[in-house]
This record gives C-alpha cells, structure tokens and sequence, in this order.
C-alpha cells in the first residue's frame, strides 16, 4: 500500500519533469561552442556564464547546465534570469534543495510577474519533494542522525491512528494532526515541524500502517526529523457516533511519555472540541503556558462545519498521494460546505495552481518579457554584451530626462565624476556657479514690481 | 509655507522606505537607492584660500510597475558651505527638488516615451548670505554631487529609440522641457523672480560589443529660450554633451574602462555680462578585478576647462571604488582626491586641492 502510494505520488509530482527529461538531448553546436569560448576567456563574466547555462538548459542538458549557471548567480546575485534557469536545471535533476534556494532567488530579484506568481506555486511542490528526499537521505543516514536529539520545543505531530470501523474517519488521520500543528504553532513558543517533512518520513519508515504508533516508532521518527518530542494521536469510533480520542507527548531523548496523555470520551459533534483537549494537553505536558490572549487564538476554529473538515482531510490525503487535482476538488468542497473554511480556500487555490504548474508552464511565462528576452538572446548566442537595446534605450532616456534616479543608478560609474547632465538655471544666469571669479562684476538688480 | 511643507511631505514621503525594516520590502519591485557623498574642494592657499564643502545625500526610488512601465521618484538633501576666510561662512541646507518620472517602453525595446516633472520642493527665495553656496555647486568643473538647490515647477516629455545597426546598437531620442518661473533669490524684501527658458534636448548616440566588451559615443545637444529675470531676457548659450566610454575584459576577472565626456557651452548671457563660450574636457581611466567577492576599481582622470580659447582650469583625480553585495544590497563605497590648478588671465594660478567620499548602497 504504501509502495503504491510513493510511486504514485512520485510519478503525479514529477509527471512534467519527465516529457522533457525524455526529450532528445540536442548536440553542441556553434552556438554552444561560442558560449563555451566566452566563459574560457571570462570566466567571471556573469553574463556569459548565464547563456551558456541557459543553452545546455534549452538543450535538455540539465546537469551541464547547473555550473555555469551557479557561477553567474555568484558572479552577480540580482540576475534574475540565471537564478530561475538555475531553479529549474536543479529540479530536472531532482536537487530539490538547489531549487528551493534558487527560486527564491528568484523571488527576490526576479522581474517578470507570471513568473513570480508560477514560482511561489512551484516551490509548495519543490517544498514536498525535498520533504521526501531530505526523508531517504535522513534514513540512510539515520545511525548518524540518530544521535543529535532535538529540544523539547521542538515538536512533531505525527498523522492520527484512526481505529473503529467508520471508513469517513480515514481522512481524518492527517486532517486532525494538520489541525493540531496549526494550533500549536499559533503562540510561537514551540517549533512546530511542518507536516510535509512529517509526512515524507512516516512515509518512508511506513509508520502507522499497520496500527497504532508504538513508542518506539514515534521516537525514530522523532529522531529522523530532529524532533525532540513527538505528538501521537487516536482516534477511534466506539459506535454510533461515539469517538474516544487520547493523545500523548514523546520524549525522543528518553523515549518516555512525557506527562499523562489525554484522553476523552465525546460524540462526533464534539470533535473539535476533543482536538482542542488534545492541543491544551499537549501544551500542558510540555510546560507551555498560554496567557489569555494565546488561549482564545488557540481556542478560535478554523471551522465548525465536520463534513468540510473531513473533506479538507480528503484534500490533504489526496494532495499527498499527489493527486492534485483530486485534491483541488476536495479542498473546493470542504470551502463549498464552509465558505468561511480559510485554510480550505488557501489549499484549494494552492493545489489547483499546483497541478498546472510545472517548468515548462515558469518558462513559458518569460514569453514577451525582458528576462524572455535575455534567455532567447542566450539560446541563439546574440546577447549584445552590455545589455543590448534595453541598455542603449535607458541611456537615451538617462540622456533626454535625465534625473537624480540616473546618477545614483549607474552603479558601473568609476569613482571619477560624471558629466553635469543638466543645468542650474539661477546660478547659471548670476554668474555665481563659476570657481573662480572672472573678470568683472555680477549684480543681481531687482526691479519692484 | 507651501514649498516648506511640501519639501516636510516630500521628504517624509521618500524617507519613509529607506528606513523600512529590509524585511519588509519587497526588493524586486522597486529599487532604492541612497548615495552619500561627501566633497570639499579647497581653492587657493594659505589665510586667502575658500573653501567648498557639500554632503549631499541623492535618493531614489524606482518601481517597475510592469516589464514596460516604470516609474522613478527622486529628490537629494544637501549641505553647502563656502568658507572665505574673514567672511561669514556662506551656508544652504535642505531638500532639493524631487523629480518623477515614468517610462514606457514600446515594441521589443524599439523606443521609450518618457514623461518626468520637477517638484519645487527645493530651496527658493535664497537670502543673501545663502547665495554662494547655492550658486558654487552648479559648477561644470568641480562637479558636485547635488548641482542645485532647485529649479522650479517644469516638465519634461521626450521620446527616444533604439534600433540594431549590423553590430551597432543605434540610440536617439528628443525632449522638451517647459519650465515655469520660480523665486529665486532674495535680496533684503526684494524678490528675484526668474523663468529659465525652455529647453529642447536632442540626442544621437552609438554603442556596440568589442569583443566581452562594450563602446559606447553618444552626442546630446540642447537649445534653451530666453531666461527671463525680473523683466530683463537674457539667453544661456546652448550646450553640447559628447560622452564615450570602452570596457572591455582583461582576462580573468579585470576589466578595462576608458571613459571620456567633453561639454561645450556656447556663448551666451548672464545677468549684466556676456558669458563667453566655455569647454570642460574629461578623460578617464579605470581599471577592475574582484577580489573574492569584492570588486575592486581605482580609476584616474583629467579634467581640463576652457574659457574662450583661454584655460581656465586643470583638474586630476584619483579614486578607488569597492562593490560587493550584503544582505541584499549592492554597496559601493569610493574615496578620491583631487589635485589641479585654477587660471584667470593676468592673474597668478589658484591650487585647487579637494577630496570626495561616497557609499552608494542599491536595495534591489
């Protein structure tokens, strides 16, 4: 069960990496030994090692493409173009990490809008792929990190075991920890591990399937994340609507319970309030204590409708099968069912641009902008070095109107001075900018009106 | 009143990012830019020599509202002395105008409508005692950072375009700035009030790769009307403006700069004289290289003026400057010092002696 869903959630999250992985590698040519000869002779020009970083990217040849344009972004951190080329060479050979870091980067010195919006989609994916690849790499490694315990305010709140025979309960194992998390989150005095790395690991030790969490597995997967104490939950259907939820606090570093654990006996309307229990227990087992105003913000629930919660749950269970657009569909009914429903909204909109968005879609929102322009120019290898018309356009108009914006903006001037580009009328016409006073004798005469 | 508490809003206005927490902007939508300087030139020697001193702090803002528009405030605040010995000290501080200006770009980078207005927010009405100092700094040979403390309400519209000649890069545009009148100075209870003349600007420039490298010339000349004092119409004589600049790469990561730029302005009027023709000449050399991920740039230039076919000035500069990038910012500290001779006919040469600091620091 668990091999089906990786597998599937791999193949939906990378389902666009792959047409273009399997994209025929296009050979060197002239262009790419110009580009090559440029980044010999300079290799510290930012710009040449940018096109011909965005070459081998267009050529399909990603791992080729990743130094020369790591090198541009160091060489000159505010190009744009070379951290979003950087982004997605790094993506397409699943660095997921050095795509993280460049696309926010991007984020940050990037220009073109559509390709902002696309990026900040992107990274939620980008986020969830390193998730599962720090995962793997943390298994691997797990006897070495194994050793470094997190602190105590450092919390994990593991996917609820969901027992009784209610199958409507299923999406409720993610939908209540994704609802603990938030809650314990919200007074800023724990460090709250997001649920996507949660996820990845619980995924990939394939805890919790086959019943509830036994001390043991909570501490290891504490471990792997780093956690110093690590939330555990059940909730199980005693008939009717009868529901006995319990909750525990573990102790990655002695692997003991932390405190007493709760536990309440309630009916399915009472839902919310049982999590609430949970959250103040948990609180309480870690000797947090909330001041009045903490207390109500906690208190507050994101919403009170159960059948948009339990679809919310859905939507999460099928966002991390990777089923997106399944996922869309849950996250809009649980907003349907409560249009107040926030996160439900916030997810909705997330994973509907998720399932659309993939690199091709980010670079496809470069067509008709300047950075589009600077990466076709780097394809063909006729970028005019210095900018081109952009350059030649902006000193024209530095030229025509110029203001003070163009002084301080060249910041290629030496430290020499530049030319007065415009006159100071006044002095000018009294004969009081020159140096030196010149022969004669200037007298400002006023007429009275 | 009204330039006063327009210059407290301007300034509160323009201000008000800079000091925003870094957190809290959003650095790839607007740029800003803040570059203090500091210049003292120091004319003659000895109990007789006048010193010139500024700190001048340019700021801007730009906001590309979208990949063709962008719009760009601007405006400086400044700090003027001039020292005569024996003389009170001549002193204007304040906010200058602040400028606005947005660009449109058309087609693919072919042309730019260009559309900017100056603010009076600046200094007007100078009283007497504030007169020198407002008027050394709009020299065209010891070029300050901020040249006027302002010029009045105008308005400049100008197009400009771009076009590929084979390997050549072809640039020309055209402005015209319409400028009303201003309070310009005041002497006792009497007002100065002056109407600059308007301008048309044209300008023709061409620039090309050589090699990783870059060339660029450009030409820009501008025709003013009368200037118009009081009642008395005078004319400034027009101005020509040649700059040309060649980078190229070293090798490794040095690169060469040569740079020049030559102004000439025609003969014209001033008030109660001629104003002869005049020239200031600038050449330049600068070499850089990045040491680790500093760059470094000292540079050298000459500056020579001519007054009527007569020299009137010799400067040399010397200076280094530093860029690297810090939490988000580009930084560009430079230091120079200057070095040169003053001339009048039949009379002995004034030593000119100055030094300039400034840190140019770019939000992105």
């Amino acid at each position: 069960m668990k091999g089906i869903r990786r597998v599937a959630m791999a193949l939906a999250l990378s389902a666009w990496a792959l047409p273009l992985a399997a994209q025929q590698q296009k050979p060197n040519d002239p262009v790419q030994a110009k580009l090559s000869t440029r980044v010999s002779k300079s290799p510290q020009n930012a710009a040449a090692n940018r096109d011909l970083g965005v070459w081998y990217y267009k050529a399909n040849r990603f791992q080729e493409a990743r130094a020369p344009l790591e090198m541009a972004r160091k060489i000159d951190p505010t190009d744009g173009v070379a951290a979003l080329y950087a982004g997605m060479a790094a993506e397409n050979v699943k660095d997921y990490a050095g795509a993280k870091d460049a696309y926010n980067a991007y984020l940050a010195v990037g220009t073109t809008k559509r390709v902002r919006n696309d990026i900040r989609v992107r990274l939620v994916t980008v986020t969830k792929l390193d998730a599962q690849a720090s995962a793997k790499t943390a298994v691997a490694n797990e006897s070495k990190i194994a050793q470094v315990a997190g602190t105590p305010t450092t919390v994990a709140v593991l996917p609820f075991t969901i027992g009784g025979t209610n199958p409507d309960l299923q999406p409720l194992q993610v939908g209540l920890a994704d609802l603990m998390i938030s809650d314990l989150g919200k007074p800023n005095k724990l460090t709250i591990v997001e649920r996507d790395k949660i996820q990845a690991i619980t995924d990939e030790i394939a805890l919790g399937k086959s019943g509830a969490v036994d001390q043991t597995s909570a501490v290891r997967a504490g471990k792997l994340i780093q956690a110093g104490s690590v939330v555990r939950g059940t909730l199980i259907s005693t008939g009717g609507t009868n529901l006995t939820m319990t909750s525990d606090v573990v102790s990655t570093q002695t692997s003991a319970v932390v405190g007493t654990g709760v536990t309440d006996n309630k009916t399915m309307n009472d839902l919310f309030s049982m999590e609430k229990d949970m959250v103040n227990g948990t609180f309480k087992a870690l000797n947090i204590t909330l001041t009045p105003r903490e207390q109500q913000d906690v208190d507050r629930r994101p919403t009170q409708n159960l059948a948009a919660f339990v679809a919310y749950g859905r939507g999460l269970m099928s966002q991390d099968a990777g089923r997106l657009d399944e996922a869309a569909r849950f996250f809009e009914n649980a907003r349907s069912l409560d249009p107040g429903f926030a996160a439900a909204l916030q997810h909705a909109q997330t994973a509907a641009a998720q399932a659309a968005t993939n690199t091709t879609k980010i670079e496809a929102g470069l067509k008709g902008s300047k950075e589009g322009a600077t990466a076709n120019s780097a394809e063909k290898g006729t970028t005019v070095v210095g900018g081109g018309l952009t350059t030649t356009l902006n000193t024209v108009v530095g030229d025509v109107n110029p203001t003070t914006t163009n002084s301080v903006a060249a910041t290629n001037n030496t430290s020499g001075g530049a030319p007065p580009t415009s006159r100071p009328a006044a002095a000018e016409a009294t004969g009081t900018d020159q140096p030196a006073p010149r022969t004669g004798e200037v007298t400002i005469v006023i007429r009275k009106p | 009143m009204r330039p006063k508490f327009l210059s407290l809003v301007l300034f509160a206005g323009l201000a008000a990012p800079l000091a925003a927490p870094l957190a809290a902007q959003s650095p790839s939508d607007a740029a800003i830019i803040v570059d203090p300087q500091f210049v003292q030139y120091k004319l003659g020697t000895g109990s007789t020599a006048r010193t010139i001193t500024q700190l001048g702090v340019p700021f801007a803002i730009i906001i590309p509202f979208s990949d063709r528009f962008n719009l760009d405030i601007s405006s400086s605040y400044a700090n003027s002395q001039v020292k005569v010995p024996g003389s009170a000290t001549s002193t204007i501080t304040g906010l200058t105008d602040a400028q606005v200006r947005g660009n449109l770009t058309l087609g693919d980078n072919a042309a730019v409508i260009t559309i900017g207005v100056n603010l009076p927010s600046g200094q007007y009405k100078v009283p007497d005692a504030q007169q020198a100092a407002a008027g050394q700094i709009g020299s065209n040979f010891l070029i300050y950072p901020v040249t006027s403390m302002g010029n009045g309400l105008a308005a400049t519209g100008g197009i400009g375009f771009a076009q590929t000649l084979g390997d050549w890069n072809l640039g020309i545009g055209a402005s015209f700035r319409y400028s009303t009148a201003f309070d310009a100075y005041q002497v006792k209870t009497s007002v100065l009030r002056f109407q600059p003349g308007n301008e048309a600007r044209i300008r023709l420039g061409l620039d090309r790769p050589v090699g990783d490298g870059t060339f660029n010339v450009s030409l820009t000349y501008s025709k003013f009307g009368k200037d118009l004092a009081d009642s008395t119409a005078f004319a400034t004589g027009d101005r020509a403006l040649m700059q040309s600049a060649l980078v190229v790469p070293m090798g490794g990561s040095a690169d060469f700069q040569l740079s020049a730029w030559d102004l000439y302005r025609a003969n014209g009027q001033q008030l109660g004289a001629a104003a002869p023709w005049e020239n200031v000449l600038n050449g330049g050399v600068a070499i850089g290289w990045h040491l680790g991920d500093v760059y470094v740039q000292p540079s050298v230039e000459e500056r020579i003026w001519n007054v009527a076919g007569n020299k009137a000035g010799l400067l040399t500069n010397a200076g280094v400057r530093l860029r690297f990038e810090w939490m988000g910012l580009s930084i560009n500290p430079s230091a120079g010092y200057s070095l040169g001779s003053l001339y009048t006919i039949g009379q002995p040469a004034t030593d000119v002696t100055g030094y300039k600091a400034a840190l140019l620091i770019r939000l992105h």
